[in-house]
């Protein structure tokens, strides 16, 4: 058995895999529903999975808004989707009211969408075409993670 | 005439086949996405080897969307399963369909789910605690101008995969006006051996300016008390302050195999720094009161100020756990960022008391190339013989983006030189490296000694024992 999972860890990859967030739906903070397929008509769409208590989350946020405001003539939505358990739900509101971000702030506390997109770990990001297409995704930050991202931009654009 | 051998052939070819098909149609025709984490650990002490994997894979095509997991535990860890014989090594745990029409979603098979904050239902899966507590059955959900209303029935499984009990429920949500909003819930369960049959809830959110109330209120049929939760957030232009209270009084609501249907807000603060993990607060839903208080305040842009305090008691009065916490996080430059917390804690579980000071520092050497030094100090009195002991706690990590990350982490603790302690060893170290290649696959090693703690998450934990060995995990992500 295990030979079988092993020849499908390296049959898959091969292939041409993708994931979509078109036809996903999530709640804001305020709890108004967010339907990502009527929101997707930006020139790229950055989703990160983040939580209150990741601090490599917030260490991520301030490279993303650097981004944003690097590509003015661009419109870049930046969408950050709590994976807070009810436990911190009520400090999303709080962290997101307190900073001056320019992000969408949506909250999936039971990680139901985040197990749909198999993310498993925060911070995930990504970066999402206007079909709703991830054309790249990454798991963890660390300092100049966010280089990848803008070369992701730069080949989204040139396509 | 099909012979056994050919069986045997269309057995080991079926698999790939079916893969390798559903991975071209997949391709050109929908979205294929698939996770495989595997971790091999080398268990020095008990001369155990374990391969614990986890593959997940999901397929859409427009609306819809199919899925599933496949776990294997090799054998199975007797620290997470200690009745191994329940459980399967190879194992489909996961998997299910599900269609969208517009503003409705049907799903059949296995979904995690919420209703409201979590106090009546609350289905989830953290690897981290081994918590996986799906439904197996039929989860409807619709989503109108004004209301959201989700339908569900099923099984929920435990560790072992065991589902004894059927279980539906509804939950629904109103937006009345403006900012208020009203919401119910209802959930049953069936084939119960106990006296565990319905809970009800009603719920109330509403935002006023600068201010955010949600309160949660629970009647569990098989008590008379109320249990509840409420949250007020206000925010002002520098300033955020948030106070939730809690009570919850015979709240458990369980399956013939003690699996919580329910899991709401524990209101003590989540930490990722390892030495305030060491003494965590384990929430009881059945006896317990309390609050929660946290302020953020910016007195400059480079600088945030957090303080938090909570406390919980039992229904006699009797101190379970408080902790006051504060954190000052500072930006000396574009390179060079600095992090000073403390921390004091009571758990009446563990009968200690404990003072947590810590520093974090990270510089940026590059843009790409960063240091990163935390050291976490404790002072652990045990309230009951009164008897002291300190630990020490250091971390130093390199990294370089995207491909690279070092560390050393030591540990020390004088716990050993009490009388009535029997602690073989003091000092841990260990040395873990991980390596990222083609953007999102992950290679992590690590190799050493590691103190014995708890992983907790919510206010659920799980005793991570002392470890000595090396652990290889890979990622692949696709």
């Amino acid at each position: 058995m295990f030979k079988k999972l092993l020849l499908l860890t390296l049959f898959i990859p091969i292939l041409l895999p993708a994931q979509s967030v078109k036809y996903l739906q999530l709640d804001d903070i305020d709890g108004k529903p967010f339907i990502f397929s009527e929101n997707l008509d930006h020139d790229a769409t950055i989703i990160v999975f983040w939580a209150t208590w990741c601090a490599p989350c917030k260490k991520e946020f301030p490279a993303l808004q650097a981004l944003k405001e690097q590509y003015e003539n661009k419109s870049i939505q930046i969408i950050a989707i709590s994976e807070d358990s009810p436990r911190s739900l009520s400090k999303v509101k709080m962290f997101a009211r307190s900073h001056s971000y320019d992000f969408k702030y949506l909250v999936d506390p039971n990680q139901e969408v985040g197990n749909d997109l198999l993310v498993k770990s925060v911070p995930f990001t990504m970066l999402v075409n206007r079909e709703g297409e991830a054309v790249y995704t990454k798991s963890g930050y660390r300092e100049g993670d966010e280089a990848e991202l803008n070369k992701a931009l730069q080949n989204l654009w040139a396509e | 005439m099909i012979r056994a051998n050919d069986v045997h052939m269309m057995k080991r070819t079926l698999i790939p086949t079916l893969i390798f098909l559903m991975s071209v149609v997949g391709g050109l025709k929908g979205q294929l996405s698939f996770k495989n984490t595997t971790q091999y650990t080398q268990w020095d002490e008990f001369d155990r080897n374990i391969v614990e994997s986890w593959t997940d894979l999901t397929y859409q095509k427009a609306q819809w969307l199919v899925g599933g997991r496949f776990e294997v535990n090799d054998p199975p860890d007797p620290f997470i399963f200690p009745r191994d014989t329940l459980v399967d090594e190879y194992e489909l745990t996961y998997r299910f369909v599900q269609y969208r029409y517009k503003r409705l979603t049907a799903r059949l098979g296995n979904f995690y789910t919420i209703f409201g904050r979590g106090l009546v239902l609350r289905t989830y899966e953290d690897r981290n605690l081994r918590v996986d507590n799906n439904i197996d059955g039929l989860k409807l959900n619709f989503t109108g101008r004004s209301f959201k209303l989700q339908a569900i029935g099923g099984k929920m499984r435990d560790k072992y995969n065991r589902r004894p009990n059927t279980v539906f429920g509804f939950d629904g949500e109103w937006n009345a006006f403006g900012d208020l909003t009203v919401g119910g819930s209802f959930l049953r369960q069936g084939e119960s051996s106990t006296d565990l049959h319905n809970v009800y809830a009603g719920r109330l959110k509403y935002s006023y300016n600068r201010l955010d109330f949600y309160g949660e209120v629970v009647k569990p049929q098989w008590h008379n008390a109320l249990s509840y939760y409420g949250a007020i957030n206000a925010f002002f232009s520098e300033m955020a302050f948030t106070f939730e209270v809690k009570d919850y009084n015979q709240l458990s609501f369980r399956n013939d195999y003690e699996t919580e249907y329910n899991a709401a807000p524990s209101l003590s603060r989540e930490h990722s720094f390892a030495l305030l993990n060491r003494h965590p607060h384990a929430l009881n839903l059945n006896d317990e009161k309390g609050y929660q208080f946290e302020m953020t305040y910016f007195p400059a842009t480079s600088t945030q100020i957090t303080l938090n305090h909570s406390q919980t008691y039992s229904h006699s009065n009797k101190r379970i756990f408080n902790e006051y916490y504060g954190d000052i996080h500072h930006y000396f430059s574009d390179k060079l960022e600095g992090r000073l917390a403390a921390a004091y804690t009571y758990d009446f579980t563990t009968r200690t008391e404990n003072l947590t000071p810590l520093t974090d520092l990270s510089y940026n050497m590059t843009p790409r190339d960063q240091i990163h030094i935390n050291y976490q100090h404790q002072h652990t009195i045990n309230t009951v013989n009164k008897s002291e002991y300190d630990s020490e706690l250091l971390i130093l990590e390199y990294s370089r983006s995207p491909y690279l990350t070092a560390g050393l982490v030591g540990e020390y603790t004088n716990q050993h030189q009490l009388n009535n302690i029997d602690l073989d060893r003091h000092t841990w170290l260990y040395g873990n490296i991980t390596l990222n290649f083609l953007r999102n696959q992950q290679l992590s090693v690590l190799y050493g000694s590691r103190q014995e703690g708890f992983v907790c998450v919510g206010g659920i934990c799980r005793y991570e024992p002392e470890f000595e060995g090396i652990e290889i995990k890979l990622t692949i992500r696709f």
